[in-house]
């Protein structure tokens, strides 16, 4: 099986501290992974290298289809068939719902670009009675619903998801999370999920690394978490 | 007791030359929404493009409309030059907004003096381009001057026409993503290089239709260009709050009339004085922007 996404020996130092320390990671073609770490571990730097926000120390490389995306600019990427959904969102406050899906899905043809927008309608009813409204004025788990629609009308091959449960209630975060895997099964896309919830990450999950102070210091299948005892410590101790 | 006739005369004429004020001003949102940045240089595109105009038709023998288009045109451009030149090499080199404010006000004053070295600093007569501008036109028995009302016509349509692609068009809702968030809409695929160059070429290039149109009022005259009249274009913007590009149309009525009636009911000689205190007001009154009534955080 080739690899979808191939990141290697990846280090980003913002003024001297590392945010990253020779991160590697791979994800193939229609899976699940999700990384998972405390705040500050680096989690999010790695989406924003690899869509081409935060430039890589040399000697990394970040491959997608086997193309090299080092120095490509990041709306490059993007139309690569790369989709992040920012952290906190990041949904355009002062364009309308049906706006904010347009340009996502600018590139394509109207004809398309409306069928994938009446798509994501379907997905989120929500957002189907909202199309007029400015997107600052929805709520935090209608936000999110954008965002995760904004990432699908682009027709992206890789989404890639910054806590989608930032801030938002434990009914919504369930919401989510099961459109989410709706969303895999029925299109076959490819999801890299950066999350702190641990518990609905490997649900959703065919690999998880975990991230901890800019390090990968575990690869493996939710199994392996769950009986790797340090692991099960981290993340469920407080929860049995 | 002034009568209502005159009333009503200055009332359209304050309103008209606000109109344009605002116009110019509509440029400094434009830029400011999109890089997050005020560009004092824009004020020059109001002269440049009187000056362009006189010198094209003038000394280059253009018919005037084309000597217009081209005068135009040329402010475009001169859109992407700030943006190549200027803020480009600025934001690389690690510059700030302070160093930006500071290099696009050097830059005004240095179009000031290279137009005085090459022009004269006296005003010169605006060619014809709107025809007789001081003809009058009689509406219910009061006369308004052509110029007044091209002006209203101008600004309106064109206002019509930025609403509609701004609002319309997808390359307009780009450049809206865009101004609101330069990295996410990176992130949707959105080639910000042509979004910010589409910005900075149309904030030159409705500065410099501004300028034409007060041609016929101000004539060819440095003041066009960062003198009073550059200058209350960009208070409009301010005034109105830097947030809506059609706030800083409603900022240049309000400045348009007050100075209008200031002139009618004080006096033309204190006119500008006037103007710019009641800016300075306004801004320690409401530094946010008058029309900023709502209590939405940002």
């Amino acid at each position: 099986m080739s690899s979808l996404l191939a990141v290697e020996n990846l280090s980003v130092a913002y003024t001297g501290i590392y945010a990253l320390r020779s991160v590697s990671l791979t994800v193939y073609d229609g899976e699940v992974v999700s990384v998972l770490g405390p705040n500050g571990a680096g989690k999010s730097t790695l989406l924003r290298t690899i869509s081409g926000l935060v430039k890589p120390d040399a000697g990394a490389s970040i491959g997608f289809r086997n193309r090299s995306l080092l120095g490509m600019a990041p709306y490059k990427i993007a139309q690569q068939g790369i989709a992040h959904v920012p952290e906190g969102r990041q949904v355009f406050p002062d364009l309308s719902v049906e706006e904010n899906l347009e340009v996502a899905a600018a590139r394509l043809e109207s004809s398309k670009r409306k069928a994938n927008i009446n798509e994501v309608y379907e997905l989120f009813g929500e957002l189907a009675t909202r199309t007029k409204q400015y997107a600052g004025s929805l709520s935090g788990g209608e936000q999110q619903m954008l965002a995760i629609g904004r990432a699908l009308v682009s027709d992206c091959h890789l989404m890639m998801i910054d806590e989608p449960s930032m801030g938002l209630a434990p009914v919504i975060v369930m919401r989510i999370f099961k459109t989410l895997r709706d969303i895999v099964r029925s299109r076959g896309l490819t999801l890299l999920l950066v999350e702190q919830n641990a518990r609905l990450s490997l649900q959703l999950s065919d690999r998880i690394y975990v991230l901890s102070q800019g390090a990968v210091t575990f690869e493996g299948t939710p199994e392996q978490v769950k009986e790797d005892e340090q692991m099960r410590d981290l993340y469920f101790a407080a929860k049995s | 007791m002034v009568e209502l006739t005159r009333l009503v005369q200055n009332l359209v004429a304050g309103v008209s030359v606000g109109l344009v004020y605002g116009l110019m001003g509509l440029g400094v949102v434009f830029l400011w929404q999109s890089i997050n940045r005020i560009n004092f240089a824009n004020i020059s595109s109001a002269m440049l493009s009187v000056y362009l105009f006189f010198a094209l038709h003038t000394f280059g023998g253009l018919p005037m409309g084309a000597a217009a288009v081209v005068a135009v045109l040329l402010v475009g451009v001169y859109g992407l030059g700030l943006r190549y030149f200027l803020y480009e090499p600025i934001t690389k080199g690690g510059g700030a907004r302070l160093e930006f404010v500071v290099a696009t006000l050097m830059l005004t004053v240095f179009w000031l003096t290279a137009i005085i070295s090459i022009f004269g600093g006296m005003p010169m007569r605006f060619p014809p381009l709107f025809g007789d501008a001081t003809r009058l036109v009689r509406f219910f028995g009061i006369g308004v001057r052509a110029i007044y009302l091209y002006m209203i016509v101008a600004v309106v349509v064109l206002m019509i026409a930025l609403r509609f692609l701004l609002r319309g068009t997808l390359i307009g809702k780009m450049l809206r993503a865009t101004a609101q968030s330069r990295e996410t809409a990176q992130l949707m695929g959105i080639n910000v290089n042509v979004t910010t160059n589409i910005a900075f070429v149309m904030a030159t290039t409705v500065v410099g239709i501004a300028g034409l149109l007060l041609g016929p009022i101000f004539h060819v005259n440095i003041q066009l260009g960062g003198g009073a009249i550059g200058i209350k274009g960009f208070a409009a913007a301010v005034m109105a709050g830097l947030t809506d590009p059609f706030g800083a149309i409603l900022g240049g009525i309000v400045l348009g009339a007050m100075e209008n009636f200031s002139t009618l009911f004080i006096s033309s000689v204190y006119r500008d004085s006037i103007s710019f205190a009641i800016i300075v007001i306004v801004l320690v009154a409401r530094p946010k922007g008058i029309f900023n009534w709502s209590s939405k955080k940002e």
